[in-house]
């Protein structure tokens, strides 16, 4: 193969394991969307919040440690143990799952009915209380988070890669981070256990039925309260997953929580309620501005340009599809 | 299968009251299999192919019939519900929804769902607070 077309592989590749990563955050966001109508601003601070928590739990920190400090005037910061990685993941999937069952009884079911704005402006409300409480029950310092998956470019692919250079072209094989691998890996079982869920469970049907008419699901004595709980548990769970490998990769950080940045575009790639459009759109998403970093961007423009061109591509849906790819048309009588 | 409705379930549901029909109460398995898990009872009619059932949680009442046949069914209730004074709302996957503003404030969402195939069909009536979900269907009409 020549060196270029083997250059585009490489950049395909890890853009298209980029995007499964863009795609667990929108898939967050589809989630609740589907099931509440309600735009989840906060998506980016759970998966964070889970991050932090997780981070936390494992090394056994003491929760809220500054704010006792500053009370009692002890100086706690941990308990003296570390929790293994997998009950960290439990404990952590349980303190996303009390989380849910708080946002729904506070927030959601007073909000029944109100105009979706309001719901959005009190997501808002939440990511910014998420942010604040979280830095105050873990710190808001950089940790590190490690659940004990490799990380580092791949010696085998790089081997393997290698050899399919032209003779006579030196070529030093594909980079693709372990990490990112474990990531895709672990994002198509989640997607499949979901899809799985949705289609073929009790609950993933009432979840269905709530998502396509809350008000004749209501009328089978569906609970919303109880989908909603599930669905935000759910929704948890996956910002859990997200934090893990964005967290595994750059840290446990305020900026973790602008990931869901780079989910927007790929929902409105994508559409807002299909979870199928959330994976192709991260996919394209991811692929897309990857390439265009290669292969324009960098040579011609001064590079950077995974910025912006994510959003300049989910503008010309917006303006050409505006349900995006797979989203439901919305039409309104006037 | 309508006028089983209309006796029992509109009424009770439009005044607010606890349904207590005089039928003979459904077994375990059919009220686990009509209501599934919810909380509610069920009743089944002199015509064993209808069962009555009502919700504890919402406010809600319905019918549900086996080997009826889905067109004359969906045409049979939306004459039905025109003629109780309902408006038609957002129509879904083999539902149609119609809905009635009341005096006290509240509305009446009527559902009508029929499956051609295995010629299943059900007829929900609900009461819900008035919000702009049925103002915007209800000024639309």
């Amino acid at each position: 193969m020549p060196i270029w077309l083997l250059n585009t592989l490489e950049v395909s590749i890890n853009g298209l394991m980029t995007g499964v990563l863009y795609s667990l955050v929108a898939l967050g966001f589809v989630l609740i969307f589907k099931s509440s109508g309600v735009f989840n601003y906060a998506q980016g601070v759970m998966a964070l919040f889970a991050a932090q928590s997780l981070v936390g739990i494992q090394t056994g920190q003491v929760p809220f440690a500054h704010l006792i400090n500053a009370i009692t005037g002890l100086h706690v910061s941990r308990f003296g143990f570390d929790v293994p990685s997998i009950l960290a993941i439990i404990l952590t999937t349980l303190v996303m799952v009390v989380f849910a069952w708080v946002v729904v009884r506070v927030i959601m079911v007073r909000l029944v009915n109100q105009e979706p704005i309001i719901l959005f402006m009190a997501t808002i409300g939440l990511a910014y209380f998420m942010e604040g409480f979280g830095d105050l029950m873990w710190g808001a310092e950089l940790k590190s988070l490690d659940v004990g998956l490799p990380s580092g470019g791949s010696f085998w692919i790089e081997d393997v890669t290698a050899q399919w250079a032209r003779e006579g072209e030196t070529y030093w094989g594909m980079y693709v981070d372990t990490l990112d691998i474990w990531a895709t890996v672990i994002a198509v079982f989640l997607v499949a256990g979901l899809t799985i869920f949705a289609q073929y469970t009790k609950a993933g049907t009432a979840m269905r039925a709530v998502a396509d008419d809350h008000q004749a699901a209501l009328s089978v004595g569906i609970s919303l309260n109880r989908i909603w709980i599930m669905v935000w548990s759910i929704a948890g769970f996956v910002a859990l997953v997200a934090g893990i490998m964005w967290g595994a990769k750059s840290g446990v950080q305020f900026s973790l929580s602008l990931i869901a940045l780079k989910a927007l575009p790929v929902l409105m790639l994508g559409g807002f309620t299909s979870i199928p459009g959330a994976i192709v759109g991260g996919l394209i998403i991811g692929m897309g501005e990857k390439l265009f970093e290669f292969a324009i961007g960098a040579p011609f423009l001064g590079g950077a340009t995974e910025n912006w061109f994510a959003y300049v591509l989910a503008l010309l849906f917006l303006v050409f599809r505006p349900q995006g790819l797979f989203g439901d048309k919305i039409i309104e009588r006037v | 299968m309508l006028d089983l409705f209309s006796a029992h379930c509109l009424p009770h549901i439009e005044a607010g009251a606890a349904i207590s029909p005089e039928l003979e109460p459904a077994s375990d398995a059919v009220v686990a299999s009509l209501i599934d898990g919810a909380a509610g009872r069920a009743w089944v009619a002199e015509n064993p192919a209808l069962a009555l059932f009502d919700y504890d949680d919402v406010q809600s009442c319905g019918v549900f019939g086996l080997g009826v046949n889905a067109d004359e069914f969906v045409t049979a209730a939306t004459s039905f519900a025109t003629d109780a004074g309902m408006i038609e709302g957002p129509a879904g996957q083999g539902r149609t929804q119609f809905l009635k503003q009341r005096e006290d404030g509240e509305v009446t969402l009527l559902v009508v769902m029929a499956v051609p195939g295995p010629d299943v069909a059900a007829l929900n009536a609900m009461s819900l607070p008035a919000g702009d979900w049925s103002n915007t269907v209800l000024g639309e009409n």
